[in-house]
């Protein structure tokens, strides 16, 4: 038998989850703002995460080729902006789809589908909140839902919703106010009954 | 109402737009004292319970699908402001001035020292002085001088040939030499000149098949 080699004690320090990179961390952080602001402008998870996932890869495409001008600053407001064009597109193209085909089973199982796919996350003591607050936006009219998730959930000013959507300041602030009106006003039932806790 | 036109023109007339709502007027109002954008605290209240609800995270399919999307694309700097403009390249050639202003203050401060610094007593002149019949500098300089003039001359270039090191890219090489030439001037106004010459050697990658 060989004789044991006197050597140093190693330890084994097993590795920390390794750091995320900044492309990950930035995803992390705004991933989930833009992906629920797609998901009001289109008519599916799928929709939203089709046309997240375009406006993502066209923003790249401009830093690579040198074209973009400003930093990650800069980078929401384009995005926003690109979400909700080609958000605009594509319900123009699934308009003209839908004119020549029979979607009722596709409607219904897109439907079925949402139920997986909350605009939220899920806690279990506000569950009832969540899903009437989500059910509540989406009766919204879009114009005012749009401002209301920019505002709160995206962290723009009035001055850059307007900038995105292409109206003045003033009438994203009014939108908004009016959007908040309602939708207090939509939950008021819910949270009468006690269901809510907003 | 009649149907004579002059007599509808004139009931028309009577008639008088409605007059704004309150809330419209308080709009408006707002708007031109610039205070609509600023929201009431009923409004922050409810906005801030809003906030309480989180967007539901990237589904991890997507997250991958993204980060695949941006692979290969370094993230800038947080901190870099840099606005650029159309990327239209000036025709005129650069030239780096600020090198040459460093190399000559470098120069400058190098020959002051070597004039202030006391020496062995001797009566030879300046190492480098001026040629002979044109005033020369003390050996041990007791007077204040004052730089009055930096003077840099080209006085020959030449190729040197090509380098080419195994582990690395071809090279010209071209040997420069210039002379620094720095005017000095003690207090009774008597002028001193001192010469330095330099020699530079700049490489330049070379084209290869």
């Amino acid at each position: 038998m060989d004789e044991p080699i006197d050597m140093p004690s190693l330890t084994v320090v097993p590795e920390a989850n390794p750091a995320p990179s900044e492309w990950r961390a930035w995803l992390e952080t705004h991933g989930p703002k833009l992906l629920l602001f797609a998901r009001q402008q289109t008519r599916s998870q799928q929709d939203a995460e089709d046309v997240l996932q375009d406006a993502i890869v066209k923003l790249v495409e401009k830093i690579r080729n040198d074209e973009f001008v400003g930093g990650p600053e800069a980078w929401q407001p384009y995005l926003y902006t690109t979400i909700r064009r080609l958000a605009i597109d594509l319900s123009r193209r699934d308009d003209r789809r839908k004119r020549r085909e029979d979607t009722v089973g596709l409607e219904s199982g897109e439907a079925f589908q949402e139920v997986f796919h909350p605009w939220f996350e899920s806690e279990s003591s506000d569950d009832e909140t969540r899903v009437q607050l989500e059910e509540k936006l989406k009766e919204l009219p879009e114009k005012f839902s749009e401002v209301i998730i920019m505002k709160i959930w995206g962290e723009r000013t009035f001055a850059e919703i307007g900038e995105t959507l292409g109206i003045s300041q003033n009438t994203a602030a009014s939108r908004y106010r009016y959007g908040l009106e309602a939708l207090k006003k939509s939950l008021g039932s819910a949270r009468r009954r006690g269901d809510l806790s907003i | 109402m009649s149907s004579d036109p002059s007599s509808i023109d004139s009931d028309l007339r009577k008639l008088r737009a409605a007059a704004l709502d309150e809330r419209l007027l308080a709009r408006l109002d707002a708007c031109a004292g610039e205070t609509w954008t600023r929201l009431d605290a009923t409004e922050l209240a409810f906005e801030r319970r809003l906030q309480g609800f989180a967007p539901s995270h990237l589904p991890p399919a997507l997250m991958a699908s993204l980060e695949s999307a941006v692979s290969g694309v370094r993230f800038p700097a947080a901190d870099v402001k840099i606005v650029r403009f159309p990327r239209q390249e000036s025709s005129a050639p650069k030239r780096n001035y600020g090198w040459w202003s460093t190399a000559a203050a470098m120069a400058l401060t190098g020959v002051v020292t070597a004039l202030l610094v006391p020496t062995k007593p001797t009566n030879e002149n300046f190492v480098g002085a001026a040629p002979k019949g044109s005033p020369t500098l003390p050996a041990r300089p007791t007077e204040k001088l004052i730089p009055a003039g930096f003077n840099r001359g080209l006085s020959e270039a030449s190729d040197e040939g090509v380098i080419w090191q195994s582990n690395n890219q071809p090279h010209r090489v071209l040997k420069v030499v210039y002379k620094d030439r720095m005017t000095l001037k003690n207090t009774n106004g008597r002028t001193y000149q001192v010469e330095q010459p330099r020699v530079e050697y700049i490489l330049i990658p070379a084209k290869t098949d």
